[in-house]
């Protein structure tokens, strides 16, 4: 090797770019992220989880939920709606710049609709920008209302994830790959913790053809008696029993694991998010609640 | 490498690769490329700011599209100045203390069409027995003159708006302005700190 030198420093170089690109370049642009606290409400986001979720989140890590599941919500566009929050006080003038309006009847009287009232859905930033601007004259207020949408949300998210929704997570389990659905908004789709702990004994009782592993041993198997069948889960009313026909409780593991997944949500805006915190309704899960239930 | 004769001249010539410069039209297009990606990756990347995500172009977008709440900045600051000076007596549903403070709520007082009655109040002050309501009040404290400790037009005129406006108490009466409050401010600048008394009000307000 007779250019040790050039090569070193070449290979120097080319480490240096992607040091950069990958590693300098987002800690320049996220290093200093804090959690905030609304000045309003005097609320911190995002809230350090504490006890058993924070145990949860190990056992998450311990089991390797995340080979299957992500936690990231993407976002494809966003669309809005204009809401009135109180009419002109001029009905005639309010009725021209509004034809869209259907009047109220009631006790022989005539009125605009009750206030909030959804006057147009489904509108891009300009239009609505464009509603706002035009119809001010009767003294109308208009609020834009947003809505994220994309695939993802429909299915799983209020909002899209955002550098900040990870802040306090050690490590960071974003996942990569999505054979189960994303959870970075199950605690807010699924608030019930005996479904969460039902999905880990036995994902096939409630969805026949899962193929999401069971997770017997966060569970012990306990007497069938009186005093434990507090504890014990229960499928569509009735207990869920093991081969011996002994009750199935879950091990301090398992209640950590649901806790850590019911902190998991998204229905809180933030500013890189700007959303209603709408709860998104997943088809699929809640045929299977009704079920279990 | 230590022959560097000719190759015609040595048999023994070890073959090498000659450094031929890139031609200029490839290191231009290069360039051009270079730049036209950088471009798209300015343009592509919200200006490099951590709070911009994807689908927003910019950090004013992200900003503008913020929900919009429903307070008027006006009435905020009507509240504010309300939890400021009224709040102590009149309390902060505008009910009053009975026997002492005549409630605000609902008050024939406030919700007058016309607020210049109420502006004076403020300005100077009320003593004496008053009638709220149809409800005869005739407490021994006196409502101070704020004149003097609201000096700006706007502040007051934001107060009185919100304390017309507040319809969590059941009063719904119209919007004041600066320029009214300018208007009583001067009509009732000699008077100072002299409270009104009910009688005084309306021989003053009589045209
Ligand atoms: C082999 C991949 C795989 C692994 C590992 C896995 N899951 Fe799943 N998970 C799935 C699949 C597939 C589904 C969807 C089918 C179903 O509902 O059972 C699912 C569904 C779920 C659901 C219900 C989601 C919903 O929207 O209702 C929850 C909760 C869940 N998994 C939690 C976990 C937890 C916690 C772990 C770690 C202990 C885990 N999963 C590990 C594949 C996996
Ligand atoms: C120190 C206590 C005190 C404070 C502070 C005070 N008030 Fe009063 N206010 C009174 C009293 C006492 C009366 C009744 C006077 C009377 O009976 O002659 C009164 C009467 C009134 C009335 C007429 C009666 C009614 O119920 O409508 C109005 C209007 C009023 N106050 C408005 C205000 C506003 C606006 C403020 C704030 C800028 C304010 N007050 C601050 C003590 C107070």
């Amino acid at each position: 090797m007779n250019n040790g030198a050039a090569l070193f420093l070449g290979l120097l170089f080319a480490m240096a770019c992607s040091w950069f690109a990958f590693v300098g370049a987002p800690q320049w642009q996220f290093g200093q992220e804090i959690p905030y606290t609304d000045e309003a409400t005097g609320k911190v986001f995002p809230v350090d989880r504490g006890g058993a979720a924070k145990r949860g989140h190990d056992v998450y890590r311990q089991n390797g939920c995340f080979e299957c599941h992500t936690q990231q919500v993407r976002q494809q566009s966003y669309r809005f709606s204009l809401v009135v929050d109180e009419w002109g006080t001029n009905v005639q003038q309010t009725l021209r710049e509004f034809p869209e309006v259907s009047l109220v009847v009631s006790n022989e009287e005539v009125a605009l609709p009750p206030v909030p009232y959804l006057l147009f859905d489904d509108l891009t930033l300009r239009e609505a920008k464009d509603y706002q601007r035009r119809r001010t004259e009767s003294g109308t207020q208009l609020r834009r209302v947003n809505h994220p949408v994309g695939p993802d949300i429909a299915r799983w998210g209020a909002r899209r994830t955002v550098g900040l929704d990870y802040l306090l997570d050690r490590p960071v389990m974003l996942g990569d790959r999505r054979f189960g659905p994303d959870l970075s908004n199950i605690g807010n789709r699924q608030p019930d913790p005996r479904l969460l702990l039902l999905q880990l004994y036995q994902p096939r009782l409630r969805n026949e053809d899962s193929v999401m592993p069971s997770y017997p041993f966060l569970f012990e198997s306990l007497e069938a008696t009186e005093e434990n069948e507090a504890e014990a889960l229960r499928h569509q009313g009735e207990f869920v029993k093991d081969g011996r026909g002994r009750l199935i409780a879950p091990k301090p593991e398992a209640h950590d694991l649901a806790a850590y997944l019911l902190s998991l949500r998204l229905d809180e805006p933030v500013f890189e998010a700007p959303g209603l915190g709408i709860e998104a309704s997943d088809p699929e899960s809640e045929a299977t609640e009704e079920q279990s239930d | 490498m230590t022959n560097h004769s000719l190759p015609d001249e040595s048999p023994e010539y070890e073959p090498a690769a000659a450094s031929s410069p890139v031609p200029v039209g490839l290191q231009l297009a290069f360039f051009a490329l270079g730049f036209l990606a950088l471009i798209y990756l300015d343009s592509q990347a919200g200006g490099f700011n951590g709070k911009v995500y994807e689908p927003f172009d910019s950090y004013e977008v992200v900003q503008e599209v913020q929900p919009q709440l429903n307070v008027d900045p006006r009435f905020e600051q009507g509240r504010l100045a309300y939890m400021t000076y009224c709040f102590a007596c009149h309390q902060a549903d505008g009910g009053g203390l009975a026997g002492s403070y005549p409630p605000l709520a609902e008050s024939d007082w406030v919700n007058d069409e016309n607020p210049e009655r109420m502006l004076r109040v403020i300005m100077n002050g009320l003593t004496g027995p008053i009638t709220v309501n149809g409800e005869a009040w005739n407490v021994s404290a006196q409502m101070p003159a704020f004149g003097m400790a609201i000096s700006d037009n706007e502040e007051l005129a934001a107060l009185v708006t919100f304390v017309r406006g507040q319809k969590e108490w059941g009063n719904e009466a119209s919007e004041v302005t600066a320029e009214e409050v300018e208007a009583v401010r001067n009509e009732t600048m000699a008077r100072g700190m002299t409270p009104w008394t009910e009688e005084a009000l309306r021989e003053a307000m009589e045209p």
